[in-house]
């Protein structure tokens, strides 16, 4: 493919501008694209590139035009001749020619050769910062031949990057030996999670021993309880008594004390508070009384100084007229007067300009000398045309549009078209056909060779197993727990049996070896000694012969060497008794022992019954160790399912090959039905495909027909409503000055008139106003003439006069006002004075009354008599109290105890009890918590989550460990390829590329670098240049060297993909600006023999560049962007 | 009369989701069977309903321990503590499970083979549970006739005529069922909802009402039943807290990372529901410029879903679009790891890698590098480093 004209219609800032690569000529096929830097080099290609691929939806040129606006054009140079094309922005259908006829976009994908936008951009495009990256590729790839032919044929680079990233990814979650991999430790926190979970379970044995735990203390608890309520009992018994005595002995004292006091009945409840009200009332009485007669003296001497003003008070009288006089509108008079003289002056001279404004505005609107009043028209008449007016303007409007419509949509009406009858027959029996069972037979014959190899390992019977039901994994690991546990316990068990057994020997040994040779003496080897030789003694005295003396001697002899040895081997004797003690506890060790070694022992026993019968249900031989229990219940569950699905493929297989075969046949009756004859499945779909797109055409014009003729009937409707609208219209105006106007004329004056029309309600209001304020001032003078003489103020205006009235009102009310308020003070004091006299004489009456039948001395301070028979009253009220008291501490205990804890003062007696109740408490406590904590215990195993937690923290870290050892065992298996890829990449190409880029960084290095040759490397063949017959390898060649070495293989690379598939247009921007002039000559010489098999277009700032390759590069075409 | 019915609750079963390992959706989903059982509770008591069915596999295991029976005890409490009765059949899971270990439960009826009916106002409800974990026998045979002039409804666990991964557990004809003659056949052991209508009975499998893992999509609902003279209607009512879901997310045109992320907000704003946590499975689906770079693409999605309240991703798988490989020039490299993928030394080479993988693996995921897993393996893992290599943007 050959790009020869390239069109910015609407793109970035160009319009309609074009880039000419004319036709291919002889020689080099090369265009230089020169522009100094933002002349639209960039912009050039990504148009290039959008042409082909179409628009991103996010786009970076969009800032003159929009996106939708956007339009690239080419002519293209393709194997059937030039292809003219346009790209737009649109979802569907953006390729087009030049005509707007939609083209497939699978002409372009034949012309790239199945190249997407990023393959050909790196494959076909190469700018600075590509080249730069390339040489570090080389580095990185540490001149690997594999990933350099790669990178050169491809344009890709960071391949290295990516596979050793790739290596370090799955050794982080796996390595062989590495302790810190996430596999490593995701499995270190499983067998966490494992131990936490087993201490976790709530197991049915421990709740009964809970159970049982809280039926003790609440048991512990009641007998508790009892024992604190009998203390308590006692207590309280004893308690009474003392209390008992503490009160007989306070009756007692108050009896003594009341002797003291005067005899009589108690005092009425009543009596203190009112003996002391009396005489409170006596004394204030008494001071009430003089003040009264000062206040007469005060109010008779104020009268004597007071002047009365009748003529004042008759002025007040005219002013209150006046405030209460109305104007005729309802409203206070005076508020009508005040500044009416004013106003009245000022509103007359406005009413005349109002007038002037009316009549000028009426002649704008109806021409010289037009009467304002039969110009201005009421507001609602103005309304209502303005109304009618815009309706017939619009009517007319839509009427024009809805015609003009019409004729646009019948001219795009074509002919009609039928549809054959039963063709929807044919895509219902495509649509019902069955896929083709080929790849069920397979998946059933898969099935059941993996049923056979899931049950290859297992014995015969393990169906009937599977049937009988396997157990639980929980199951599995509480055997193997149990296992494993009691076997722990009954080798601890055996080894401290043994352990005892040699201590007990070593011990008796060592009792022998002290006791054996005779160097211990104990205490009752000396005891027998000592009671021979008394005996000896005993029968020499008796005797006196030698012989007894000499049985004597002997005896003694042997006594006092024993008892020497005795005193010699206190230490030894000392040790020996440790010795046995030992021998003791050990001998009663061992026996504990030897009875724990047989409970360990049957404990295993048991257990291994309890996994023998496990193993049984597992096809397993008695004994098999637990371990392999769950890998067999494994292998039997997963045979098992193997087996139904197998079953299930071959049903499925069965199903599917029934059904397709009578798709078969209702495909080929609906063929026969509409082609005359049978067709293969293909050509059944190619005719359907063809009968769909006519049924989509004929729907598509059978619904542009229902359109128009729906725009039609609009059309009339419209005309209708026209006409009417402009009736309404012509009835409103006529007999109004604005008759004969059309809507659009009447509509230009309706403004002048609403304003003509407030003018003249304003000159109304005002005309209205001045009237009202002269005929206030009339009414006022009319009333106001008794005022004017009893003031003497005949000229002084209405709010003078006013003001001067109320001045003297005000006055000669004040002083009738004083002279009322001192003739009442007088007489109230008299009233008071003879009030107090009389309070004086019923208090005194009132002591009396409530002192009556005491036996008191006449005359005494009513008050202190009454406080001291308030006391007397008190000890006879506390007396009853107490004698109650006594009584009611007897209640509820039994009388004879009572009575005998009463008789016994002895303090030391209440506090033994104190004490003993404390205790009893104490216990009740303990039980009470005990009780508690059982409960407790036993409601939080109940409540806790038990395991579900752990769990849950287990499922999802095997999750997490699932996916990521999938995404892991992926990584590898991609990784293994890649590098295999990169194996064959590197014998496949390796002779034409290596000779191509070898020649091309010759040319390109001027000579420098003749050879490129391959030596052994970690991952396959290594890349080396030589220089001056020096083996140099890639990665260390110079940064400038290494990248002129990359665009060596993208020359090589393009040569071997235009070999194998055709030439492409090779785009390149600035890539020789860092080159100088002499490696540039060079590049630009390469550049031409790209030009000799394909297009070569290269883009460029640097004018000395086009100079330079004008002079390499014969028949150079240049473009310039300026 | 009115029910409600569900089965499969596998009560203290934990969700295989690796959302629980994120701190707040951890403490969302801690006791999340608990959680819904409570909730049940609360829609039985909303609805005021006769009585609350269990059609098996209320527990995940024959030797569940005490916590979760107690879970169990609590619920049936509260419910008889409303009026409300429950009756339960025992399931696969559950079927060796002794319910009476501790004492009968107030409220709670549980029906057998010896006592396979009770009665609850107008209806009467028939059922029996699993004696052994593996019924390959119908149990239908041994149901009781219809009761005449009552409502009558039948309590099954069961997998009718079988279905796609699950085993089949006292298999059934449905037609078989429905012709029985009782109104309504509350049925467990399908994890997906379904309902199947005969002339004049309705049989519903009410699927699990929490879904445990990406695998089960499907259920996250109980199902009230109404029986009355015009018949027998169904209406789910969701309880799941979390809900699993699969989302294609289609790349068509995504050219940059923000078009993707934008494919990705949408599809994930379709999915999220009021209330309900999210764990997604994304399949991003496209050409190999479209989906990019896979990790960068899950980083996105995971930091899309952080910004969404109750959105997790579970996993983020890519898939080529069918038809983005046309011949020609496609990727060298790709074209050629393809090709050596085929070869019966990369097999070999594969097998031995699984083998000694499938070793090191905990026995709990083992089954993932199992040796039916070898084609898709390598196929899926060809595929991704092409994607990872950018060659399959040359394809």
């Amino acid at each position: 493919m050959r790009l020869n004209r390239l069109d910015l219609i609407r793109y970035g800032r160009f319009e309609n501008h074009t880039l000419d690569f004319g036709e291919a000529a002889d020689g080099p096929d090369v265009t230089l694209v020169f522009g100094q830097n933002e002349a639209g080099k960039s912009t050039a290609f990504s148009a290039w590139l959008d042409l082909l691929y179409g628009l991103p939806l996010q786009h970076s040129y969009d800032f003159r035009f929009s996106r939708s606006d956007l339009m690239v054009g080419a002519v293209l140079d393709g194997p059937e001749g030039p292809l003219t094309l346009r790209r737009t922005g649109k979802r569907k259908g953006s390729l087009t020619d030049d005509d707007g006829r939609e083209v497939d976009e699978g002409r372009l994908a034949a012309l790239l050769h199945g190249l997407g936008r990023d393959a050909f951009r790196t494959r076909f495009s190469l700018d600075d910062a590509t080249l730069r990256r390339g040489g570090k590729e080389i580095a990185e790839a540490q001149g690997d031949l594999g990933q350099l032919l790669h990178a050169g044929s491809s344009g890709l680079s960071g391949v290295s990057d990516i596979l050793s990233q790739t290596e370090k990814e799955i050794d982080d979650f796996h390595k062989k030996g590495r302790s810190k991999s996430t596999l490593a430790l995701g499995k270190a926190e499983l067998k966490r999670i494992d131990a936490a979970m087993a201490d976790a379970q709530l197991d049915p044995r421990e709740h009964d021993r809970m159970r049982l735990a809280l039926d003790e203390a609440q048991t512990r608890l009641s007998a508790a309880t009892t024992a604190q309520d009998e203390a308590t009992r006692a207590l309280a018994l004893r308690e009474a008594a003392d209390a008992r005595r503490a009160l007989a002995r306070r009756i007692a004292e108050i009896d003594t004390a009341l002797q003291a006091y005067a005899d009589g009945p108690d005092l009425r409840p009543d009596a203190v508070s009112g003996v002391r009200v009396a005489a409170a009332a006596i004394r204030s009485a008494r001071t009430a009384q003089a003040e009264a007669t000062q206040e007469g003296t005060r109010a008779a001497e104020e009268l004597e100084t007071l002047q009365a003003d009748p003529q004042g008070l008759e002025v007040a009288a005219l002013i209150a007229q006046l405030e209460a006089a109305e104007f005729e509108d309802g409203k206070p008079l005076l508020g009508r007067v005040y500044g009416a003289e004013a106003d009245a002056e000022k509103l007359g001279a406005r009413l005349e300009e109002i007038r002037a404004e009316a009549r000028a505005l009426a002649e704008q609107i109806a021409g010289p000398g037009a009467d304002p009043a039969q110009i201005a028209l009421p507001r609602a008449t103005l309304a209502s045309l303005r109304e009618t007016a815009d309706a017939a303007r619009e009517a007319a409007r839509d009427r024009d549009r809805a015609l003009k419509a019409l004729a646009e949509a019948e001219a795009t009406l074509g002919e009609t078209q039928e549809m054959p009858d039963g063709w929807q027959q044919l895509g219902d029996a495509l649509d019902a056909l069955a896929p083709d069972p080929a790849d069920l037979a397979n998946s059933a014959q898969q099935a059941g060779e993996a049923a056979r190899r899931a049950a290859s390992g297992l014995p015969q019977g393990w169906a009937a197993l599977a049937q009988a039901g396997l157990p639980e994994l929980a199951e599995l690991r509480a055997v193997e727990s149990a296992a494993q546990a009691s076997e722990r316990a009954l080798a601890d068990a055996t080894l401290r049996l043994e352990d005892t057994r040699e201590q007990l020997a070593e011990a008796k040994a060592s009792y022998d070896a002290q006791t054996g040779a005779g160097a211990v003496v104990s205490d009752a080897a000396i005891a027998q000694t000592r009671a021979l030789r008394d005996t000896l003694w005993a029968d020499h005295r008796a005797a006196l012969s030698p012989e007894t003396a000499d049985s004597f001697e002997a005896a003694m002899h042997e006594d006092d060497a024993a008892r020497q040895r005795h005193g010699e081997t206190r230490e030894a004797r000392v040790r020996l008794e440790g010795i046995v003690a030992t021998i003791d506890r050990l001998t009663a060790q061992l026996a504990r022992r030897e009875a724990d070694a047989r409970s360990a022992a049957e404990a295993a026993r048991s257990v291994a019954q309890q996994a023998d019968a496990m193993a049984a249900r597992l096809g397993l031989a008695a004994g098999t160790t637990p371990g392999a229990f769950a890998s067999r219940c494994d292998a039997i569950r997963a045979a098992s399912l193997a087996a139904l699905e197998a079953e299930a493929a071959s049903k499925a297989h069965d199903a599917a090959s029934a059904a397709r075969a009578a798709g078969l046949e209702q495909v080929t009756s609906a063929c026969i039905a509409l082609a005359g004859q049978p067709l293969s499945l293909a050509e059944a779909e190619r005719l359907r495909a063809d009968l769909e797109a006519r049924a989509a055409r004929i729907a598509q014009q059978e619904k542009a027909r229902t359109l128009v003729a729906d725009q039609a009937r609009a059309a009339e409707q419209l005309q209708a409503a026209e006409a009417t609208a402009q009736g309404t219209y012509d009835a409103a105006v006529a007999g109004l000055w604005c008759a004969g106007l059309s809507p659009q004329e009447l509509l230009a004056q309706l403004d002048r008139a609403a304003e003509l029309r407030e003018l003249l309600d304003d000159e109304k209001d005002k005309a209205r106003r001045v009237g009202l304020m002269r005929r206030a001032l009339q009414a006022f003078e009319a009333r106001a003439g008794d005022l004017r003489a009893l003031l003497n103020l005949p000229q002084a205006s209405p709010a003078a006069l006013i003001r001067a009235g109320i001045v003297r009102r005000d006055a000669a009310e004040h002083t009738a006002r004083a002279i009322a308020a001192a003739e009442a003070a007088q007489r109230t004091a008299q009233v008071t004075a003879e009030k107090q006299a009389q309070i004086i004489t019923h208090s005194q009456a009132e002591i009396a009354r409530l002192l009556a039948g005491q036996s008191l001395p006449e005359g005494g301070d009513a008050e202190a008599q009454v406080a001291a028979l308030s006391s007397r009253d008190a000890l006879r009220t506390e007396r009853r109290e107490a004698a109650n008291a006594y009584a009611a501490q007897a209640a509820g205990h039994d009388q004879d105890r009572l009575a005998l804890e009463e008789a016994d003062p002895d303090p030391a007696r209440s506090v033994h009890l104190a004490d003993a109740l404390e205790a009893a408490k104490s216990d009740r406590d303990a039980a009470l918590v005990a009780q508690t904590e059982a409960r407790q215990t036993l409601s939080d195993a109940l409540r806790r989550t038990g395991a579900a937690g752990l769990a849950q923290e287990r499922a999802s870290l095997l999750e997490t460990l699932r996916e990521e050892a999938r995404h892991a065992v992926l990584a590898r298996v991609g990784l293994m390829a890649a590098r295999g890829a990169l194996s064959r990449l590197r014998e496949d190409r390796r002779g034409p590329m290596l000779t191509a880029t070898q020649a091309a960084f010759a040319t390109m290095t001027g000579g420098d670098w003749p050879r490129l040759e391959t030596r052994p490397g970690v991952n396959g063949e290594q890349l080396v240049g030589v220089r001056e017959d020096r083996k140099v390898a890639a990665e260390a060649m110079s940064t400038g060297t290494r990248a002129q070495l990359y665009l060596a293989l993208r020359i090589a690379g393009h040569a071997d993909f235009t070999r194998r598939f055709g030439p492409l247009p090779f785009v390149t921007d600035d890539i020789l600006e860092t080159f100088d002039d002499g490696r540039a000559g060079a590049a630009l010489e390469l550049t031409a023999s790209m030009g000799q098999l394909g297009q070569a277009i290269m883009f460029t700032h640097h004018a000395h560049l086009v100079t330079l390759a004008q002079e390499r590069i014969p028949g150079l075409r240049v473009i310039s962007l300026d | 009369m009115k029910f409600l019915h569900l089965a499969d609750l596998h009560l203290d079963s934990p969700l295989r989701a690796q959302a629980a390992r994120n701190p707040e959706m951890g403490e969302a989903l801690r006791d999340a069977s608990r959680r819904v059982l409570s909730a049940i509770v609360e829609r039985a008591i909303e609805h005021r309903v006769d009585a609350v069915l269990l059609a098996g596999d209320t527990f995940d295991s024959g030797v569940a321990d005490v916590a979760a029976r107690a879970a169990l005890a609590a619920a049936v409490s509260r419910l008889a503590g409303a009026g409300i009765p429950a009756v339960l059949i025992q399931g696969n899971h559950d079927a060796m499970l002794d319910l009476g270990r501790f004492g009968p439960m107030a409220g709670l009826t549980q029906l057998t083979p010896e006592a396979p009916s009770v009665e609850i106002g107008e209806a009467v409800v028939h059922g029996m549970g699993f004696t052994t974990p593996h019924m390959r026998e119908s149990l239908l045979p041994r149901y009781p006739a219809p009761v005449a002039g009552k409502f009558n409804i039948g309590l099954m666990h069961s997998s009718l005529d079988g279905s796609p991964g699950h085993d089949p557990y006292a298999p059934c004809a449905l037609g078989d069922l429905l012709a029985h003659g009782y109104d309504y056949w509350a049925l467990g052991h399908i994890h997906k909802r379904s309902e199947h209508r005969g002339e004049r009975s309705l049989a519903v499998m009410p699927g699990i009402p929490q879904g445990r893992s990406v695998r089960e999509t499907e259920g996250g609902s109980v199902t009230l039943v109404e029986l009355d003279l015009d018949g027998v209607r169904a209406t789910p009512l969701p309880v799941e807290l979390l809900r699993f879901a699969r989302l294609p997310v289609a790349l068509d045109g995504c050219e940059d990372a923000s078009a993707r992320l934008h494919a990705i907000r949408t599809a994930l704003g379709a999915t999220m529901a009021p209330g309900v946590l999210l764990a997604a499975r994304l399949d991003l689906v496209g050409s190999a410029s479209e989906i990019g770079d896979l990790g960068f693409a899950t980083e996105q999605a995971r930091q899309e879903a952080a910004e969404l309240d109750g959105v997790f991703i579970e996993k983020v798988r890519a898939q080529l679009r069918q038809g983005a490989q046309p011949d020609g020039a496609a990727g060298d490299i790709a074209q050629a790891m393809r090709a050596d993928a085929a070869t019966p030394g990369f097999r070999d080479e594969a097998r031995v890698l699984l083998a000694d993988w499938r070793s090191a693996l905990p026995r709990d995921i083992a089954d993932l590098l199992d040796e039916d897993q070898l084609d898709a393996l390598i196929d899926e893992g060809v595929e991704t480093m092409v994607l990872r290599l950018g060659a399959g943007s040359e394809t």
